[in-house]
């Protein structure tokens, strides 16, 4: 016997269920749609041809990411080389376009060291430290901001910038982590990694790629026998409404109204999702798969359809 | 009852000395320690003569007003005698405060030796042999401690005792010790003789001798009756009289036995807290846990310092997590008849990843040494691998920090697992092997085998049917033998037992594995087999081959020696050169000139073309190939390294990566699987190995593929369990296939692949 329902049937029938969860999911994707995200990547300086190349290669991986979520290629700005100075960086926070930007990012990638008088960037020219940022972050309006130190001894930022409604992610969890870090090269690779996006969904959220990277770090430490030096710490609980980059088709359809509705009914399939998987335990194992089969054919139906729509192929 | 207060306490042996500050007073009963000591005060020698005997309370009685002794050097031995160690240690301080009398810090080191602080006795006898460098008391006390942990230094030092001091009672019979457990036993024998009428004159008992004459004679396979009988009638309490020749059981791989001589003397004495531990080790070993844990807690009870104790009861609460499969081993020729139980016990965080390569090999090895060996497994035979390697440490010697990778108690093998060590540290399957053919030598010859033949047949399996076709000499290896360092066979064992120079227990496993080939190649593996069968009738070495290759240890010597010489004589006089040929090639690669990279490694693969470890000339030649753009050398390169052993996992990585790009498939997934005996934990290479199989219709190695991945994925299990559905659909297992997609969708609803066979699956079309 095989179960199907109509889409209109299960928005009915699920209509009663739907919960904060489906709220901060319509939130997540609305944003992704309409909030004008900005940001600024930063590939500080090497002080060799291996972290130098390292630090490039993962800059361009992440801002391309970044740019997935917007049509604007120049919303993001990566700064390498000799353009990541003390300087550039300032004058980019302080832009309007991204101080008031609906969503706003910073990645530091690099080396960075730490004593009781504060933290410090490695850049071409005078460094960056930890006052420069605090005082220019406080200038960023956006509602929304996240910021990735993916720095050797970055967990001396984490307390200091610390805000409701900044996300802060640091490689280290205190300034005593000395040491080069490999936690960026993971937040790189799941920009790359459809393993990242663990729902397949094709939205990247911070959640996932924090959860991608830090297990990534955690297992290569593990596996080589290593003693760990550095551990990756993260301020925010609210984690999975922040979209990090579109991934896949999503990628590809840019601003297309068409995939945009069936992205719109797909939303609410997803909170259906959501909803039936938290009632899992109650429901029992039986009745559970019974009205996760008919739910999930209609994902996998409406996906084909949003393929169609954006051309999608298979890599 | 036992308390949970072993749980607090540290793995480590050298935190004991911590918790005598802590737990101060313990009602300890160790093992009865008879005084040889000239320098025991004549106050307590009276009363020892009732603790010979077994009269406790009158020992007690004696010693307890001694306690007031104005004395603090024999306040502080009688406080130990009663077991009060605050009170002993507290007072052997304050006397060391007082005086330099080189009697107090020697009866203070005997102290931490009864507390199982050896390193710390040790730095005790030698504050007093920095003092006076010929302190007979001191030197027999630093060999004591150091025999406890089998260094070789023990004997010579002991030696050089009795040479000064022939009439020491307490350096011969440690002296006899040794010689026991280096079966020396005419040398034993003699030893105890000249020791036996100095005890006599000195009016000292002789139940240690006894205890050590039982000893000889199981070694001898004879009874021991006589001396038990002999040591009861002086004294019927004591437990020793068991307990000491079972420790020479357990050098001889005989658990079980040793468990009834230990269940004896705690029988026999039921305060003696030495054989409960050794017991519930022991029980442990042939896989009694219940015992096991019983005779621990009562060990923990009588004697709470003891680490071994602490570290076995421990890892018993840990090991109850383990997970505890098992697999029937069919017969290859025979579909309706198994061949045995394999039980395994895995870590949990181990088990998906690892669990279906343990029990392919474990199954192929099973049935491979049942045929070779003539022996059919009498009862289930038990595998355990441990991710954490102290646990493994716990478990087989009861203390962390040795350096073995496998253990074998007959039918219970133990190991690291592949995540104990860092990746690539071990080949994981080729130690499994090792062991498992020691389950089987160790059982046909009911454990009467010595430990070189143990060994060698062991090393021999691993390069005759092992999954790694390695035949590499390590380089120390061949500086022994260039040092003329082997060991005549008969010798053999010593090499193992009471090593001479560092690193000769690794030169003795080669010796021993070449000697087993050796005999392989020239007469035969039935020779080898011929052999064992003669150990299981307990006859010697000299008499075994005899039996086996009609030539005696000496003669055998000489023409083993005259092969060896012919395969690697050269190169081991010439290693030299051969490590400067090695420096040339690194000063090539580092001035980046691949072409003199490329005739400098050629040259040195020549020298010695079974070298595929660390220093082997084929990886920098691939290099230096990849460097002037000739892949396909470079692969050729790297599949005759692979082939002859070669396993470093990084390139063995590079090899597949070059072999896909190749479009080799078939070779790519080959080198995979030899990745996966010494790397297991490579998410992208199951994961691609899986692909491949179900590509080419194998569901069965595709589903152990995707389960691996599984256990390596626990954040992200969807493309495993999509890989896992598409398997059983491969296998017409369409419902199952149908739970494992739902399963994967559950974890990633957008999952494309997935959707479409959940969508296929219920048109009931056919999937690609």
């Amino acid at each position: 016997m095989v179960f199907t329902a109509s889409l209109e049937t299960l928005v009915k029938i699920n209509s009663t269920i739907f919960s904060l969860s489906l709220l901060s999911l319509l939130f997540a994707v609305s944003e992704v749609a309409l909030a004008k995200s900005m940001g600024i990547v930063v590939s500080g300086l090497g002080g060799s041809a291996q972290y130098e190349e390292q630090f490039v290669e993962q800059g361009q991986t992440i801002v391309d990411g970044l740019r997935s979520l917007e049509n604007d290629a120049s919303a993001f700005t990566w700064l390498s080389a000799n353009d990541a100075t003390k300087e550039n960086i300032l004058a980019e926070l302080s832009k309007p376009a991204v101080k008031n930007a609906d969503v706003f990012f910073l990645v530091l990638l690099g080396h960075g060291v730490s004593n009781a008088e504060g933290w410090w960037f490695n850049l071409s020219g005078p460094d960056l430290n930890s006052n420069d940022l605090v005082t220019a972050l406080n200038q960023i309006t956006a509602p929304k901001q996240v910021v990735v130190a993916a720095t050797s001894a970055s967990g001396a930022l984490l307390p200091v910038l610390s805000q409701p409604g900044r996300a802060v992610v640091t490689a280290t969890k205190s300034g005593g982590e000395i040491n080069a870090v490999r936690f960026p090269q993971y937040v790189a690779e799941a920009l790359l990694s459809a393993n990242a996006d663990a729902d397949r969904n094709e939205l990247l959220t911070l959640a996932e790629l924090w959860r991608y990277a830090n297990s990534k770090t955690q297992e290569y430490y593990k596996k080589e026998k290593l003693l760990a030096s550095e551990h990756a710490r993260i301020n925010s609980a609210n984690l999975e409404s922040l979209v990090i980059a579109k991934m896949g088709a999503l990628k590809a359809a840019k601003d297309n109204p068409e995939v945009a509705e069936l992205l719109d009914q797909r939303l609410q399939l997803e909170a259906a999702f959501l909803s039936l998987k938290a009632k899992k335990t109650a429901l029992g194992i039986t009745r559970f798969y019974e009205q996760l089969e008919p739910l999930l054919i209609d994902i996998a139906v409406l996906q084909q359809k949003i393929d169609a729509a954006t051309g999608w192929v298979e890599p | 009852m036992m308390t949970s207060c072993y749980k607090r306490l540290s793995l480590r042996l050298s935190l004991c000395l911590g918790l005598i500050a802590l737990i101060g007073f313990s009602p300890a009963v160790h093992a009865l320690r008879i005084h040889y000591s000239e320098t025991r005060f004549d106050e307590l020698k009276a009363c020892d003569a009732m603790a010979y005997t077994g009269d406790r309370d009158g020992f007690t009685q004696c010693v307890e007003p001694l306690l007031d002794h104005e004395d603090v050097l024999l306040r502080a031995d009688a406080a130990a005698a009663l077991g009060d160690v605050r009170n002993a240690n507290k007072w052997y301080r304050e006397a060391a405060a007082q005086s330099e009398d080189p009697r107090i810090k020697t009866h203070w080191a005997q102290l931490y030796i009864d507390t199982h602080q050896l390193s710390d006795a040790i730095s005790l006898y030698r504050e007093v042999l920095l003092m006076n460098a010929d302190y007979t008391p001191a030197l027999i006390g630093v060999a004591e401690a150091t025999m406890q942990s089998f260094e070789g230094a023990a004997k010579e030092s002991l030696q050089q005792v009795v040479l000064k001091n022939p009439d020491n009672v307490k350096a011969l019979i440690l002296l006899a010790r040794i010689e026991i457990e280096l079966q020396n036993l005419t040398r034993a024998r003699g030893l105890l003789n000249r020791a036996e009428p100095l005890l006599e004159a000195q009016g000292l008992p002789l139940l240690e001798v006894y205890a050590l004459r039982a000893g000889v004679q199981l070694l001898e396979a004879k009874p021991i009756d006589e001396w038990v009988n002999k040591a009861l009638a002086y004294n019927p309490n004591y437990g020793d009289i068991y307990a000491i020749p079972a420790h020479y059981y357990i050098i001889t791989y005989r658990y079980r036995e040793a468990v009834n001589l230990y269940q004896k003397a705690v029988d026999t004495d039921p305060l003696l807290a030495t054989a409960h531990r050794d017991l519930g080790i022991n029980f442990l070993r042939i896989n009694n846990v219940f015992s096991a844990r019983y005779h621990l807690q009562q060990a923990y009870e009588l004697d709470p310092f003891d680490a071994q104790t602490v570290n076995t009861l421990r890892f018993l609460d840990k090991a109850d997590a383990m997970q505890i499969s098992s697999v029937d081993v069919p017969d290859p020729d025979n579909a309706e008849r198994t061949l045995g139980r394999v039980l395994f016990r895995l870590d949990k965080e181990d088990v998906d990843s690892l669990e279906p390569y343990v029990i392919d090999l474990a199954t192929r090895a099973v049935q491979v040494f049942s045929k070779r060996y003539d022996f059919t497994l009498k009862q289930p035979m038990i595998v355990e691998l441990y991710h954490e390697h102290d646990d493994f440490a716990v478990r087989t010697v009861s203390t962390p920090g040795i350096g073995l990778l496998g253990v074998t108690f007959g039918y219970l093998t133990a190991m690291d697992s592949p995540k104990a060590r860092a990746q690539g540290d071990f080949h994981w399957g080729s130690t499994l092997w090792h062991e498992i053919a020691h389950v089987f030598t160790l059982e046909a010859s009911d454990h009467l085998l010595p430990r070189w033949f143990s060994e060698g047949l062991s090393v021999y399996e691993e390069w005759q049917t092992g999954p790694l076709p390695n035949r590499e000499l390590p380089i120390d290896t061949l500086i022994a033998l260039a040092k003329q360092q082997f060991l005549p066979i008969r010798q053999l064992d010593w090499g193992f037992v009471r090593p001479s120079y560092n690193g000769q227990v690794h030169v003795s496993y080669m010796q021993a594995g070449l000697i087993c080939d050796f005999i392989a190649q020239e007469w035969g593996h039935q020779a080898l087999v011929s052999m064992l069968k003669s150990f299981a009738k307990g006859e010697s070495t000299n008499s075994a081959l005899l039996k086996a290759i009609q030539m005696d240890g000496q003669e055998f010597d000489v023409l083993f020696n005259e092969h060896i010489e012919s395969l690697y004589g050269e190169l081991s006089r010439s290693l030299d050169e051969y490590q400067v040929a090695g420096k040339q090639i690194g000063r090539a690669v580092n001035a980046e000139d691949w072409v003199s990279v490329e005739y400098l490694a050629e040259d040195f693969i020549e020298q010695y073309p079974q070298r595929v470890g660390p220093g082997n000339g084929y990886e920098v030649l691939a290099h230096a190939q990849r460097q002037q753009n000739d892949i396909e050398k470079a692969i050729q390169t790297l599949l005759t390294w692979q082939s002859l052993g070669g396993h470093n996992p990084s390139t063995l990585q590079e090899l597949i990566r070059a072999l896909r790009e190749a479009g080799r498939e078939a070779q790519a997934a080959r080198i995979m699987e030899a990745l996966n005996w010494v790397s297991p934990y490579n998410e992208e290479e199951h994961q691609w190995l899986g692909e491949y199989y179900l590509s080419t219709n194998n569901a069965a190695k595709a589903l152990r593929e995707f389960d691996a991945l599984e256990g390596l994925q626990a954040d992200d299990p969807a493309t495993a369990l999509l890989g896992k559905a598409r398997a059983s659909l491969l296998l017409g297992e369409n419902a199952k296939a149908k739970r494992q997609v739902l399963y994967a969708l559950e974890n990633a609803p957008f999952y494309r692949q997935a959707q479409r066979l959940l969508l296929e699956l219920n048109e009931g079309e056919q999937v690609d």
